[in-house]
């Protein structure tokens, strides 16, 4: 994927600004759970101190700190989408020309279905690939939000980032290789499934006077039955598997917070923490955990949508050469 | 009376199909309904089998007037065979409890036989969607072997050839010899020769039924 | 609303099972956000943690957990079975209908009901109606929770909400009309595409690619024009959005806070507000979101019922399979 868009990108020139712009738009998840986390620990920090000014003052600040980040967000979103939206024009533009200068025998290769898959699904999917929620900006945000906020988690304390790292990385690991991948074959499958009992419904009305004649419907109907039947169970045991994922999921994630909550209170208790930096740490924790959600996310979308933009490569060429 | 139709009327929207038809089929006779495409002689025989209601006129097959009981003394074979995505036998059976040598029969009879017993899995073998899996001739032959197992009275033969090239279509004729002896048949047609032989030939012309000779 | 409970009338036993699972899960939370609160203000007051609090905390994990895989599972059964009938439900209705009406008609309708629309409602029904039925029951249910906690404080930081709920709405509203004139535009564009392929060689014989790329040119820009319109809107109004969001949580802190210094709330107590605050303010801005769901969901229904079109049938509560 890298080599396509190193490859579109010099074609069409924009690829500095895009990174630049990318760049620019980053931090802003970032930041946002880096402020709650901060106005959390302060807040609790000046109400567990009586100091009421602080409190307000806290409050004021968030709210200052919160108009910033979303004029600045609202500012560098504008751009980065005026750019991908040129950019995107561009591409098609581009494709479109490439086209009309392709040899007919070529033209004829194809049915005229995959090229307009190729100028106005690919284009588009490459558009989603740029700019889309959970695609390629949003695997870049949430890379930089699980370093800096696992990074500031282990500053207050490496032990709750630990006891944090043990429980998220092997139920990450079990998820995607449990429930998210097999969850994506299974609905394949059942989307052919689906396919096949339509089939029946099809010859219903196709053969609808046969049907008719010889009094096949109940014979029909009983075959349709068992095969929508047979869908319902076939879609309950791929369910079983997210039922399985999603019990996990809560089970670990809210077992975790109780362990680190112990184990907070704990340190409270000892004098090695307070409670408004306990509620920070779970801020940034919570941070990763959203993290890696988006991650994971947006790598299958970009995984997906970058298909277009290698079939793409198709009417112009690769790097190297057609 | 085999087949009783008085002044019957048909049509969609304004369109007249069928104008004040009328004929009698006694039984046991055989008669071919010639005209050219779009004359409406598909809509003649799916008034005689049932399908459509008659609202204009009076329609009578092997004594049952109302659509549900003709449906039940009448097989057709059409100009698609209209095959299920189910395996041979319940093509051939619709579901009804026939019994598997009647079944076998009906195979033999269409000129199946052969065919049928060089599949690995035999009169259960599946029949793809929209019979894709299937020759025309195939297909077609199914279509008879299930018009024989019903072993209607009254036989409807709506140019089931009509698909066919040359050859197929002699045999497939042939194969038709044992759905339609001994019953009373109606075989529409725009080819002549295919209905050489028959007791009576009539002519369908713009909604009109006439006798070949008094033309 | 009735073609709601009429997708359901032959699966009242998993509909209820299903809602008591979405209430345990709900109560299984509260009582966790209860918990954590005592055991917030023991430690405030300088005791360490009590082994009983961090078992009942366990319970409510494991119960919660439960709860919510058996939701899972119940909400998929009931949507699998509901859709199964509506699908049996449409052929039954294609298999009994007068031929003569069926050859008349187009006859790939129903194919295409079932591929589209029982697909989007059999994903809506397994995926989103019961979370809709979880997050009513949690609204509802963590509402009253918060009352019996703090009266005054809950309605304080709820009562700018309903101005934010207006805010979504009217914004989303905005944004569909930019986006509708985006896919527009996006339409005639594909358009030139279709048109260049088809009459490819006669562009070639006749030399007619400036002519074609001229106009694809003018098509580029106008929907550049529209997307780069849209997507300023969206930025704008999304921004003000996630900044206006943020006024709850200041609410609460502030004046929850306050209420703590007075010594008329605890610090675990607070804490659990801003835990569950999410359950009821997020609903209310989101409200406008789950009822276009919701609407576009009915909508889909209804286009199943007309493919039906025995309209007594459907009227008359006969709307699912009968054995």
């Amino acid at each position: 994927m890298r080599k396509s868009l190193c490859n579109v990108f010099r074609r069409l020139g924009g690829g500095c600004t895009y990174c630049f712009l990318l760049v620019l738009r980053c931090p802003v998840d970032t930041v946002f759970c880096i402020i709650n986390a901060v106005f959390l620990r302060k807040a609790f920090q000046s109400i567990e101190e009586g100091d009421s000014a602080g409190l307000l003052f806290t409050c004021a600040g968030f709210g200052v700190a919160n108009f910033c980040l979303f004029l600045y967000n609202g500012t560098m979103w504008g751009k980065f989408a005026v750019f991908s939206a040129r950019f995107v024009g561009k591409l098609k533009q581009f494709l479109f020309d490439t086209m009309l200068k392709l040899p007919f025998e070529q033209i004829e290769e194809k049915t005229t279905g995959g090229w307009l898959t190729r100028l106005n699904s690919d284009v588009t999917m490459t558009l989603n690939l740029l700019t889309g929620a959970l695609n390629l900006p949003h695997l870049v945000f949430s890379t930089v939000r699980i370093a800096v906020t696992s990074l500031i988690f282990g500053k207050i304390s490496p032990l709750l980032l630990t006891v944090e790292l043990v429980i998220l990385v092997p139920h990450t690991f079990f998820r995607q290789w449990f429930v998210v991948r097999p969850m994506e074959r299974l609905m394949k499958e059942s989307q052919e499934k689906m396919e096949h009992a339509a089939v029946y419904l099809e010859s219903t009305v196709e053969c609808g006077d046969t049907i008719r004649l010889y009094g096949a419907e109940e014979l029909l109907l009983e075959r349709y039955r068992a095969n929508s039947l047979f869908l319902v169970k076939f879609r309950l045991r791929s369910n079983i598997r997210k039922t399985i994922g999603e019990f996990l999921q809560l089970l670990l994630n809210r077992g975790g917070y109780l362990l680190l909550f112990c184990l907070g209170c704990e340190m409270i208790h000892a004098g090695k923490l307070d409670f408004g930096t306990l509620t920070e740490a779970f801020q940034y924790r919570s941070g990763m955990l959203a993290g890696t959600m988006m991650w994971l996310n947006s790598y299958a979308e970009v995984r997906k949508n970058s298909v277009g933009l290698r079939r793409m490569e198709e009417i112009y060429g690769t790097e190297n050469g057609r | 009376m085999g087949i009783l139709l008085k002044e019957v009327s048909f049509g969609y929207g304004d369109k007249r199909i069928l104008d004040k038809v009328s004929l009698a089929v006694r039984e046991k006779e055989h008669i071919g309904i010639l005209g050219c495409s779009g004359g409406g002689k598909s809509t003649l025989l799916k008034l005689l089998s049932g399908l459509y209601t008659v609202k204009e006129g009076y329609c009578e097959v092997e004594g049952e007037t109302k659509p549900e009981g003709i449906r039940k003394q009448v097989a057709m074979v059409m100009q698609t065979p209209g095959v299920f995505p189910l395996s041979i036998r319940e093509n051939i059976t619709c579901g009804h409890p026939i019994s598997e040598e009647k079944v076998w029969e009906a195979v033999q009879a269409a000129q199946l036989e052969e065919w049928v017993r060089s599949l690995p899995e035999g009169l259960d073998s599946l029949v793809e969607e929209r019979g894709s899996n299937l020759s025309g001739g195939q297909a077609q032959r199914i279509a008879i072997a299930r018009a024989i197992a019903k072993d209607a009275p009254v036989v409807l033969l709506d140019e089931p050839t009509s698909a066919l090239d040359g050859e197929t279509a002699d045999a497939l004729l042939r194969a038709m010899e044992p759905l339609t002896k001994g019953k009373t048949v109606i075989h529409v047609t725009h080819r002549e020769e295919t209905i050489q032989g028959y007791d009576r030939i009539l002519v369908l012309r713009e909604g009109k039924l006439f006798e070949k000779e008094s033309l | 609303m009735r073609r709601v409970f009429q997708l359901f009338q032959n699966r009242k036993r998993a509909v209820c099972f299903t809602l008591l699972c979405c209430m345990g899960s709900v109560l299984s939370s509260l009582f966790w956000n209860k918990e954590l609160a005592v055991l917030i203000d023991r430690v405030q007051e300088g005791n360490g943690l009590y082994r009983e609090g961090v078992v009942r905390c366990s319970i409510y994990l494991i119960w919660a957990a439960l709860f919510h895989g058996g939701m899972q599972f119940l909400s998929a059964y009931t949507g699998e079975y509901a859709v199964h009938d509506l699908r049996m439900s449409l052929a039954k209705v294609t298999m009994k209908r007068e031929y003569g009406e069926v050859a008349r008609e187009n006859g790939s309708e129903p194919v295409s009901v079932l591929q589209n629309e029982m697909e989007d409602i059999n994903r809506y029904v397994s995926e989103n109606l019961f979370t809709l039925c979880t997050t009513v029951i949690s609204f509802i249910l963590t509402l009253l929770f918060l009352l019996t906690q703090n009266v005054r404080l809950t309605i304080f930081y709820l009562l700018p909400v309903a101005g934010l709920a207006l805010y979504t709405t009217v914004s989303g509203k905005v944004i569909y009309r930019y986006t509708k004139i985006e896919q527009e535009q996006q339409k005639k564009m594909n358009g030139i595409t279709g048109v260049l392929l088809n009459v490819f060689p006669i562009v070639r014989i006749f030399e007619a690619e400036r002519l074609l790329e001229k106009r694809y040119q003018s098509r580029i820009a106008g929907w550049n024009d529209a997307v780069v319109a849209q997507e300023r809107v969206k930025a704008r109004l999304m921004s003000v959005s996630g900044m206006l969001s943020c006024i709850p949580l200041v609410l609460l802190m502030s004046a929850g806070g306050s209420m703590i210094l007075k010594g008329s709330l605890s610090i675990g107590t607070l804490y659990a507000f801003v835990n569950l605050s999410g359950n009821v303010s997020g609903v209310m801005i989101n409200i406008s979101v789950h009822l276009a769901n919701f609407r576009r969901f009915c909508g889909n229904l209804e286009r199943v019922r007309e493919c039906l079109q025995e309209k007594g049938d459907w009227d008359h509560g006969d709307f699912t399979e009968r054995g």
